[in-house]
Protein backbone atom coordinates (compact mmCIF):
# COMPACT_ATOMS: atom_id res chain seq x y z
CA UNK A 1 0.00 0.00 0.00
CA UNK A 2 1.45 3.59 -0.92
CA UNK A 3 1.90 6.19 2.07
CA UNK A 4 -0.58 8.49 3.54
CA UNK A 5 -0.81 11.57 1.06
CA UNK A 6 -3.03 13.67 3.49
CA UNK A 7 -1.81 16.80 4.14
CA UNK A 8 -0.58 17.71 7.90
CA UNK A 9 0.11 21.43 8.34
CA UNK A 10 -1.74 24.56 8.13
CA UNK A 11 0.95 27.30 7.29
CA UNK A 12 3.34 24.55 5.54
CA UNK A 13 1.57 21.38 3.72
CA UNK A 14 3.23 17.85 4.46
CA UNK A 15 2.10 14.27 3.29
CA UNK A 16 1.62 12.56 6.72
CA UNK A 17 3.90 9.66 5.07
CA UNK A 18 2.88 6.80 7.51
CA UNK A 19 1.89 3.46 5.59
CA UNK A 20 -1.63 3.83 4.31
CA UNK A 21 -4.46 1.85 5.42
CA UNK A 22 -7.26 2.55 2.48
CA UNK A 23 -8.07 4.25 -0.38
CA UNK A 24 -10.34 7.46 0.26
CA UNK A 25 -14.10 6.53 -2.06
CA UNK A 26 -13.83 10.01 -2.63
CA UNK A 27 -10.78 11.40 -4.16
CA UNK A 28 -8.91 8.51 -4.24
CA UNK A 29 -5.76 9.03 -2.23
CA UNK A 30 -4.24 6.81 -0.12
CA UNK A 31 -4.75 7.12 3.70
CA UNK A 32 -3.47 6.01 6.85
CA UNK A 33 -5.87 4.82 9.82
CA UNK A 34 -5.23 8.11 11.91
CA UNK A 35 -6.78 10.28 8.41
CA UNK A 36 -9.47 8.11 7.69
CA UNK A 37 -13.00 7.51 8.80
CA UNK A 38 -16.19 4.87 8.04
CA UNK A 39 -18.93 7.03 6.34
CA UNK A 40 -21.76 5.15 4.86
CA UNK A 41 -19.99 2.15 4.35
CA UNK A 42 -16.74 3.81 2.90
CA UNK A 43 -13.76 4.97 3.49
CA UNK A 44 -12.97 8.41 3.48
CA UNK A 45 -10.02 10.39 3.89
CA UNK A 46 -10.65 13.15 7.02
CA UNK A 47 -10.67 16.13 4.31
CA UNK A 48 -13.76 14.23 2.57
CA UNK A 49 -15.32 12.67 5.69
CA UNK A 50 -15.35 17.22 7.51
CA UNK A 51 -16.74 17.87 3.72
CA UNK A 52 -19.45 15.04 3.86
CA UNK A 53 -20.07 15.22 7.70
CA UNK A 54 -20.22 18.98 8.57
CA UNK A 55 -23.18 18.47 10.70
CA UNK A 56 -20.93 16.54 13.16
CA UNK A 57 -21.14 18.40 16.35
CA UNK A 58 -18.01 19.36 18.33
CA UNK A 59 -18.29 17.62 21.34
CA UNK A 60 -17.76 14.40 19.67
CA UNK A 61 -14.60 14.57 21.33
CA UNK A 62 -12.74 13.60 18.22
CA UNK A 63 -9.78 15.71 17.99
CA UNK A 64 -8.03 15.42 14.59
CA UNK A 65 -12.04 15.80 12.87
CA UNK A 66 -11.86 19.02 15.04
CA UNK A 67 -8.61 20.08 13.81
CA UNK A 68 -9.62 19.14 10.20
CA UNK A 69 -12.51 21.04 10.38
CA UNK A 70 -10.95 24.01 12.16
CA UNK A 71 -8.14 24.18 8.73
CA UNK A 72 -11.18 24.30 6.75
CA UNK A 73 -12.92 26.96 8.60
CA UNK A 74 -9.66 28.90 8.24
CA UNK A 75 -8.61 28.26 4.67
CA UNK A 76 -12.23 29.54 3.91
CA UNK A 77 -12.86 32.10 5.96
CA UNK A 78 -12.78 35.99 4.56
CA UNK A 79 -9.49 37.56 3.18
CA UNK A 80 -7.68 34.10 3.49
CA UNK A 81 -8.22 34.04 -0.48
CA UNK A 82 -4.92 35.83 -0.92
CA UNK A 83 -3.05 32.67 1.18
CA UNK A 84 -2.52 29.47 -0.16
CA UNK A 85 0.04 26.87 2.03
CA UNK A 86 3.22 26.34 0.87
CA UNK A 87 3.42 22.87 0.48
CA UNK A 88 6.97 21.26 1.49
CA UNK A 89 6.05 17.53 0.53
CA UNK A 90 8.48 15.46 -1.29
CA UNK A 91 7.35 15.18 -5.00
CA UNK A 92 8.39 11.85 -6.27
CA UNK A 93 9.26 13.42 -9.75
CA UNK A 94 11.29 16.38 -8.52
CA UNK A 95 12.79 17.03 -5.60
CA UNK A 96 14.36 20.82 -4.25
CA UNK A 97 17.77 19.52 -5.51
CA UNK A 98 16.63 17.47 -8.19
CA UNK A 99 18.34 19.76 -11.25
CA UNK A 100 20.58 16.54 -12.06
CA UNK A 101 17.70 15.27 -12.81
CA UNK A 102 17.58 16.97 -16.46
CA UNK A 103 21.60 15.92 -16.95
CA UNK A 104 21.77 13.65 -20.14
CA UNK A 105 22.02 10.79 -18.18
CA UNK A 106 18.73 11.21 -17.31
CA UNK A 107 17.30 11.34 -20.77
CA UNK A 108 13.77 10.86 -21.94
CA UNK A 109 12.73 7.91 -21.63
CA UNK A 110 15.35 6.47 -19.70
CA UNK A 111 14.22 5.20 -16.38
CA UNK A 112 15.59 6.41 -13.20
CA UNK A 113 16.74 3.62 -10.62
CA UNK A 114 15.20 3.51 -7.36
CA UNK A 115 12.49 5.98 -8.57
CA UNK A 116 8.78 4.55 -8.53
CA UNK A 117 6.05 4.85 -11.11
CA UNK A 118 4.32 7.89 -10.43
CA UNK A 119 0.30 7.36 -9.06
CA UNK A 120 -2.92 9.27 -9.89
CA UNK A 121 -2.62 9.82 -6.02
CA UNK A 122 0.12 12.22 -6.23
CA UNK A 123 -1.73 14.89 -8.35
CA UNK A 124 -4.29 15.17 -5.62
CA UNK A 125 -4.88 18.32 -4.20
CA UNK A 126 -5.40 18.38 -0.33
CA UNK B 1 -1.40 10.87 31.43
CA UNK B 2 2.08 9.32 32.00
CA UNK B 3 4.53 9.88 34.52
CA UNK B 4 6.34 12.82 32.60
CA UNK B 5 3.52 14.47 31.87
CA UNK B 6 2.30 14.44 35.40
CA UNK B 7 6.19 15.53 36.55
CA UNK B 8 5.62 18.50 34.19
CA UNK B 9 2.27 19.39 34.96
CA UNK B 10 2.83 19.82 38.95
CA UNK B 11 4.84 22.74 39.14
CA UNK B 12 2.39 24.22 36.31
CA UNK B 13 -0.47 23.73 38.86
CA UNK B 14 1.29 24.93 42.06
CA UNK B 15 2.19 28.64 40.52
CA UNK B 16 -1.01 28.70 37.74
CA UNK B 17 1.12 29.29 35.62
CA UNK B 18 2.99 27.93 32.18
CA UNK B 19 6.22 28.99 31.66
CA UNK B 20 9.15 27.85 30.10
CA UNK B 21 10.30 25.87 26.89
CA UNK B 22 9.07 22.71 25.38
CA UNK B 23 8.63 20.47 22.84
CA UNK B 24 5.90 20.67 20.80
CA UNK B 25 4.65 17.29 21.86
CA UNK B 26 5.75 18.29 25.88
CA UNK B 27 3.26 21.55 24.90
CA UNK B 28 0.31 19.34 23.72
CA UNK B 29 0.51 16.61 26.48
CA UNK B 30 0.83 19.54 29.45
CA UNK B 31 -2.75 21.29 27.26
CA UNK B 32 -4.36 17.53 27.53
CA UNK B 33 -3.42 16.91 31.15
CA UNK B 34 -4.76 20.53 32.03
CA UNK B 35 -7.76 19.72 29.86
CA UNK B 36 -8.19 16.75 31.47
CA UNK B 37 -7.86 18.15 35.37
CA UNK B 38 -10.04 21.14 34.48
CA UNK B 39 -12.68 19.12 33.32
CA UNK B 40 -12.21 16.49 36.37
CA UNK B 41 -12.22 19.40 38.72
CA UNK B 42 -15.47 21.22 37.41
CA UNK B 43 -17.33 17.47 37.67
CA UNK B 44 -15.77 16.96 41.37
CA UNK B 45 -16.85 20.75 41.62
CA UNK B 46 -20.03 20.14 40.67
CA UNK B 47 -20.78 16.67 42.89
CA UNK B 48 -19.86 18.54 45.75
CA UNK B 49 -22.36 21.44 45.15
CA UNK B 50 -25.39 19.12 44.67
CA UNK B 51 -24.27 16.96 47.73
CA UNK B 52 -23.80 19.90 50.00
CA UNK B 53 -27.23 21.42 48.35
CA UNK B 54 -28.77 17.87 49.12
CA UNK B 55 -27.45 16.85 52.46
CA UNK B 56 -28.33 20.80 54.05
CA UNK B 57 -31.57 20.06 52.85
CA UNK B 58 -32.36 16.51 54.17
CA UNK B 59 -30.33 17.59 57.21
CA UNK B 60 -30.95 21.09 58.55
CA UNK B 61 -34.62 21.22 58.61
CA UNK B 62 -34.99 17.93 60.69
CA UNK B 63 -32.35 19.07 62.73
CA UNK B 64 -34.46 22.12 63.89
CA UNK B 65 -36.81 20.11 64.53
CA UNK B 66 -35.04 18.00 66.70
CA UNK B 67 -34.02 14.78 64.27
CA UNK B 68 -30.55 14.41 65.44
CA UNK B 69 -29.98 11.56 63.55
CA UNK B 70 -29.80 13.52 60.89
CA UNK B 71 -26.39 15.08 62.17
CA UNK B 72 -23.83 12.97 59.92
CA UNK B 73 -25.69 14.26 57.04
CA UNK B 74 -25.51 17.94 57.72
CA UNK B 75 -21.70 17.25 59.01
CA UNK B 76 -21.28 15.76 54.91
CA UNK B 77 -22.65 18.80 54.00
CA UNK B 78 -20.16 21.24 55.71
CA UNK B 79 -17.59 19.24 54.23
CA UNK B 80 -19.08 19.29 50.83
CA UNK B 81 -19.23 23.20 51.33
CA UNK B 82 -15.17 23.18 51.91
CA UNK B 83 -14.74 20.74 49.10
CA UNK B 84 -16.37 22.92 46.81
CA UNK B 85 -14.42 25.94 47.60
CA UNK B 86 -11.12 24.23 47.46
CA UNK B 87 -11.72 22.52 43.95
CA UNK B 88 -12.91 26.36 43.10
CA UNK B 89 -9.52 26.91 43.90
CA UNK B 90 -7.90 24.66 41.49
CA UNK B 91 -10.05 26.03 38.60
CA UNK B 92 -8.45 27.06 35.51
CA UNK B 93 -9.51 29.56 32.56
CA UNK B 94 -11.53 27.68 29.66
CA UNK B 95 -9.60 29.76 27.11
CA UNK B 96 -6.52 27.11 27.92
CA UNK B 97 -8.53 24.07 26.53
CA UNK B 98 -10.89 26.44 24.47
CA UNK B 99 -8.30 28.35 22.88
CA UNK B 100 -4.57 27.80 23.16
CA UNK B 101 -4.85 23.81 23.37
CA UNK B 102 -6.69 24.31 19.45
CA UNK B 103 -4.22 26.32 18.53
CA UNK B 104 -1.17 24.34 19.25
CA UNK B 105 -2.88 21.51 17.99
CA UNK B 106 -3.38 23.55 14.40
CA UNK B 107 0.41 24.79 14.55
CA UNK B 108 1.64 21.31 15.77
CA UNK B 109 3.27 20.04 12.18
CA UNK B 110 4.28 24.01 11.36
CA UNK B 111 6.38 24.09 14.32
CA UNK B 112 10.21 22.74 13.08
CA UNK B 113 10.95 19.24 14.95
CA UNK B 114 13.43 19.24 18.08
CA UNK B 115 13.09 22.63 18.24
CA UNK B 116 11.03 24.29 22.02
CA UNK B 117 8.24 26.35 21.67
CA UNK B 118 8.56 29.17 24.83
CA UNK B 119 5.87 29.69 26.94
CA UNK B 120 3.88 32.07 28.94
CA UNK B 121 0.34 30.81 29.97
CA UNK B 122 -1.59 32.66 33.17
CA UNK B 123 -3.87 29.67 34.17
CA UNK B 124 -5.98 31.27 36.19
CA UNK B 125 -9.11 33.05 35.02
CA UNK B 126 -9.34 36.83 34.28
CA UNK B 127 -11.60 37.64 37.22
CA UNK B 128 -9.05 36.26 39.93
CA UNK B 129 -7.99 39.13 42.65
CA UNK B 130 -4.48 38.59 41.21
CA UNK B 131 -4.98 40.43 38.31
CA UNK B 132 -6.90 43.50 40.01
CA UNK B 133 -5.26 46.56 38.65
CA UNK B 134 -7.75 48.98 39.89
CA UNK B 135 -11.31 49.27 42.32
CA UNK B 136 -13.48 51.87 41.79
CA UNK B 137 -15.18 54.01 44.08
CA UNK B 138 -18.61 53.15 45.07
CA UNK B 139 -21.41 55.27 42.74
CA UNK B 140 -25.15 55.37 41.85
CA UNK B 141 -26.44 54.51 38.52
CA UNK B 142 -30.25 54.61 37.83
CA UNK B 143 -32.06 52.57 40.61
CA UNK B 144 -28.43 50.59 41.63
CA UNK B 145 -27.64 52.91 44.66
CA UNK B 146 -24.31 50.76 44.71
CA UNK B 147 -22.07 50.18 41.53
CA UNK B 148 -18.52 49.30 41.52
CA UNK B 149 -16.71 48.78 38.62
CA UNK B 150 -13.35 45.95 38.84
CA UNK B 151 -10.84 46.70 36.45
CA UNK B 152 -8.39 43.25 35.77
CA UNK B 153 -5.90 43.36 33.27
CA UNK B 154 -3.17 40.81 32.41
CA UNK B 155 -0.78 39.61 29.81
CA UNK B 156 -2.57 36.34 28.58
CA UNK B 157 -0.44 34.40 26.43
CA UNK B 158 3.19 34.66 25.00
CA UNK B 159 4.17 31.95 22.73
CA UNK B 160 7.29 31.76 20.08
CA UNK B 161 8.17 28.89 18.09
CA UNK B 162 10.83 28.27 15.17
CA UNK B 163 8.63 26.83 12.10
CA UNK B 164 9.17 24.37 9.66
CA UNK B 165 9.76 27.24 6.75
CA UNK B 166 12.67 29.16 9.07
CA UNK B 167 10.29 31.54 9.99
CA UNK B 168 10.19 32.40 13.41
CA UNK B 169 6.15 32.56 14.93
CA UNK B 170 5.78 35.30 17.82
CA UNK B 171 1.89 35.14 19.71
CA UNK B 172 0.65 37.55 22.09
CA UNK B 173 -2.80 38.21 23.87
CA UNK B 174 -3.28 40.60 25.95
CA UNK B 175 -6.71 41.13 27.96
CA UNK B 176 -8.43 43.84 29.68
CA UNK B 177 -11.62 43.48 31.66
CA UNK B 178 -14.22 45.72 33.08
CA UNK B 179 -16.69 44.11 35.93
CA UNK B 180 -19.42 46.17 36.74
CA UNK B 181 -20.97 45.10 40.28
CA UNK B 182 -24.82 46.47 40.75
CA UNK B 183 -26.57 46.03 43.94
CA UNK B 184 -29.97 46.91 44.31
CA UNK B 185 -32.59 46.54 47.14
CA UNK B 186 -36.24 45.51 45.46
CA UNK B 187 -39.48 46.54 47.94
CA UNK B 188 -39.72 43.45 49.27
CA UNK B 189 -36.28 43.74 50.92
CA UNK B 190 -34.08 41.42 48.78
CA UNK B 191 -30.66 42.34 47.75
CA UNK B 192 -29.68 41.52 44.30
CA UNK B 193 -26.44 41.98 42.50
CA UNK B 194 -26.42 41.82 38.94
CA UNK B 195 -22.62 41.76 36.93
CA UNK B 196 -21.90 43.06 33.28
CA UNK B 197 -18.48 42.05 31.84
CA UNK B 198 -16.64 44.60 28.97
CA UNK B 199 -13.67 42.53 27.62
CA UNK B 200 -11.20 43.57 25.11
CA UNK B 201 -8.18 41.34 24.07
CA UNK B 202 -5.52 42.81 22.11
CA UNK B 203 -3.85 40.05 20.15
CA UNK B 204 -0.05 40.59 18.42
CA UNK B 205 1.32 38.28 15.21
CA UNK B 206 4.45 38.86 14.25
CA UNK B 207 6.73 36.40 11.97
CA UNK B 208 10.46 36.71 11.65
CA UNK B 209 10.99 35.97 8.32
CA UNK B 210 13.19 33.53 6.67
CA UNK B 211 14.51 36.33 3.62
CA UNK B 212 16.45 33.04 1.75
CA UNK B 213 13.27 30.95 1.52
CA UNK B 214 10.47 34.00 1.33
CA UNK B 215 10.78 37.38 -0.17
CA UNK B 216 8.25 39.43 1.44
CA UNK B 217 5.23 42.17 -0.49
CA UNK B 218 2.44 43.73 1.36
CA UNK B 219 -0.99 41.93 0.19
CA UNK B 220 -3.32 43.44 -2.32
CA UNK B 221 -6.63 44.63 -0.33
CA UNK B 222 -5.52 44.08 3.18
CA UNK B 223 -7.42 45.52 5.86
CA UNK B 224 -6.71 48.23 7.36
CA UNK B 225 -7.25 46.71 11.23
CA UNK B 226 -10.86 46.56 10.93
CA UNK B 227 -13.33 44.24 12.40
CA UNK B 228 -10.88 41.96 13.88
CA UNK B 229 -8.58 41.76 11.52
CA UNK B 230 -5.13 42.86 11.55
CA UNK B 231 -3.03 45.92 9.64
CA UNK B 232 -0.11 44.65 8.46
CA UNK B 233 2.89 45.80 8.81
CA UNK B 234 6.54 44.70 7.21
CA UNK B 235 9.78 46.12 9.15
CA UNK B 236 13.05 45.85 9.58
CA UNK B 237 14.03 44.52 13.09
CA UNK B 238 17.39 43.88 14.05
CA UNK B 239 18.38 43.57 10.94
CA UNK B 240 15.54 41.05 10.06
CA UNK B 241 12.79 41.36 8.04
CA UNK B 242 9.19 41.38 10.44
CA UNK B 243 5.74 41.05 9.25
CA UNK B 244 3.71 42.23 11.82
CA UNK B 245 0.10 42.41 12.49
CA UNK B 246 -2.48 43.28 15.83
CA UNK B 247 -5.91 43.75 16.08
CA UNK B 248 -8.39 43.74 19.16
CA UNK B 249 -11.65 42.13 19.99
CA UNK B 250 -14.14 43.75 22.36
CA UNK B 251 -16.82 42.06 23.75
CA UNK B 252 -19.81 42.27 26.38
CA UNK B 253 -21.36 40.00 28.35
CA UNK B 254 -24.30 39.89 31.01
CA UNK B 255 -23.76 37.25 33.21
CA UNK B 256 -24.28 36.44 37.01
CA UNK B 257 -21.31 34.13 36.96
CA UNK B 258 -17.97 33.88 35.67
CA UNK B 259 -16.75 35.94 32.72
CA UNK B 260 -16.73 33.06 30.10
CA UNK B 261 -15.70 35.17 26.94
CA UNK B 262 -13.33 32.80 24.93
CA UNK B 263 -10.79 34.19 22.24
CA UNK B 264 -11.64 31.91 19.28
CA UNK B 265 -8.84 30.09 18.10
CA UNK B 266 -10.21 30.41 14.35
CA UNK B 267 -9.53 34.28 14.38
CA UNK B 268 -6.27 34.19 14.97
CA UNK B 269 -5.32 31.79 12.81
CA UNK B 270 -7.30 32.92 10.04
CA UNK B 271 -5.39 36.31 10.51
CA UNK B 272 -2.24 34.14 10.70
CA UNK B 273 -2.62 33.29 7.54
CA UNK B 274 -3.19 36.90 6.08
CA UNK B 275 0.46 37.62 7.33
CA UNK B 276 1.41 34.66 5.51
CA UNK B 277 -0.07 35.91 2.43
CA UNK B 278 2.75 38.66 2.11
CA UNK B 279 5.02 36.12 1.53
CA UNK B 280 6.32 34.86 -1.71
CA UNK B 281 8.60 32.10 -2.37
CA UNK B 282 12.27 33.61 -2.96
CA UNK B 283 13.71 33.28 -6.22
CA UNK B 284 16.45 30.41 -5.84
CA UNK B 285 19.13 29.58 -8.40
Amino acid sequence: MAKCKYKVGLLNLQDCGKEGVAVCASCNRPVCGAHSRIHEKSTLCLECFVNKVPEKDDKSGDPDYRAARRRNLIYGAAGAAAFHPFYFGRSRSYGYDDYTYFDDTYAAGNTVAGKEEIEPSDFQES
Amino acid sequence: MNKATNKLLDPILREHRMSGKWKADEVKNILTGLETFDIAVARKKKISLAVCISSFVVAIVPLFVGFFYTLPAALVGVVCIFLFRRYRSFDIDDQVRLFVKPMVESLQYDVKKDTDISMDLELLPLDNNKYLAEKSKPYAAGPYPKCCDYIYKRDFLKMKMSLVDGNKLSIGVDEFLTKTEKTKTNPRGKTKTKYKYAKKTGYSLELKVNTARFAVSKPDGSDKGAGGTPEIHIVKKDGATVVAGSFDVKCKEKSAGKAEICSDPVLVLGNLTRLYAALKPATTR
